[in-house]
């Protein structure tokens, strides 16, 4: 039995995963696409229709276009919204990284604080242990997520007002606070408890760390706004 | 039925038709292809999809506006209508158009 609000959501998703149409956009075509397939609809309302449902549908999605040949339309259309998607992907990427490998590191230290210290043992042992595991299950996460990212990134209109500018910064603001926080509580767990010698001393230089740590982040806009303008020069061309 | 024109053809024409339909009133995509199949007696073919990058185009030039409108069923439909900008923009267009309009029927006389 043909299922048509089924078909037309199987037919939205794969208009989606292209990555070059907005959430709305397939909403517009989606409106389309359900006005086209009425009129073919009411035109063969007759006793005797010509033609069913299901082919009805087939005709309108074929008078729209092919999904593969509509996302690169648009995508050549929309190159800037495009890039926008990319740059905050990677960016995310980067964020989601370095406060992935921050957090693994802080539990790492905590575990290995709480066993070596009361035990007597080494402190090396399990703390890189934990931060193996740590490691281990980031990369599962990383393989699992690697298409789409987690379903609550990707679910309603709310997560596209989350990536918007302030909360980008915010981000930012927030994974720097944690990756200084790190070096400062580990050297806070040490001076107290555990000789420098056992395991190094924490480096407490921050505000150069800072700076590594957001040169990759410049690098990047600074790479992305230039392929941006490269590619408005080139649609621009293309559209003269 | 006569055959559809070249696709440089439909796609240099795409702007100044769907800004001279906007200046009509505030359309829709669907509505916004019939009348073009009409206007045009089916001459000028769009592959429907297409027409949308068009428009995101011109609401990016800031030539139109969009709004979402919620129909009885519940169906949102994006409208677009013409900005002061549009219409200027569609001045530019008419006058481009008369220019290669008048050249061409100058030389075939």
């Amino acid at each position: 039995m043909f299922d048509l609000e089924a078909e037309i959501q199987r037919w939205k998703r794969t208009l989606l995963e292209s990555g070059s149409l907005r959430a709305e956009d397939a909403d517009e075509l989606e409106d389309h696409l359900r006005e086209e397939h009425g009129r073919l609809r009411a035109a063969e309302s007759s006793a005797t229709p010509l033609l069913s449902d299901e082919e009805c549908f087939v005709i309108a999605t074929h008078r729209l276009g092919q999904p593969d040949r509509l996302a690169r339309e648009f995508a050549k259309a929309e190159a800037n919204a495009a890039w926008r998607r990319r740059w905050i992907l990677m960016l995310a990427g980067y964020l989601g990284i370095t406060l992935a490998f921050s957090l693994i590191s802080l539990v790492a230290h905590l575990v290995a604080f709480s066993i070596a210290i009361p035990l007597g043992t080494s402190y090396m042992v399990p703390y890189s242990a934990v931060l193996l595991l740590g490691f281990a299950i980031a990369a599962v996460l990383a393989r699992k997520w690697s298409n789409r990212g987690p379903s609550w990134l990707s679910r309603g209109a709310h997560v596209r007002a989350w990536l918007r500018t302030p909360s980008l910064v915010a981000i930012v603001l927030a994974t720097v606070a944690v990756k200084a926080a790190v070096p400062w509580i580990t050297s806070v767990l040490m001076d107290r408890r555990i000789a420098y010698g056992d395991f190094g001393r924490p480096n407490l230089l921050v505000y150069p760390q800072v700076a590594l740590w957001l040169a990759p982040v410049i690098l990047l806009a600074v790479l992305v706004r230039n392929e941006r303008e490269r590619l408005r020069r080139e649609v621009d061309r293309a559209a003269d | 039925m006569p055959n559809p024109l070249p696709k440089d053809l439909v796609a240099a024409s795409s702007k100044p038709i769907v800004l001279a339909i906007l200046a009509r009133g505030e359309n829709y995509g669907y509505a916004i292809i019939q009348e073009v199949r009409e206007r045009s007696k089916g001459r000028l073919e769009w592959t429907e999809g297409m027409l949308y990058p068009v428009l995101h185009r011109l609401e990016a030039q800031k030539l139109v506006r969009a709004r979402w409108v919620v129909g009885e069923l519940g169906r949102k439909r994006k409208y677009y209508r013409l900005s002061p900008q549009g219409t200027r923009a569609l001045e530019t267009e008419r006058e481009d158009w008369r220019v290669v309009q008048g050249t061409l029927q100058a030389l075939w006389q």
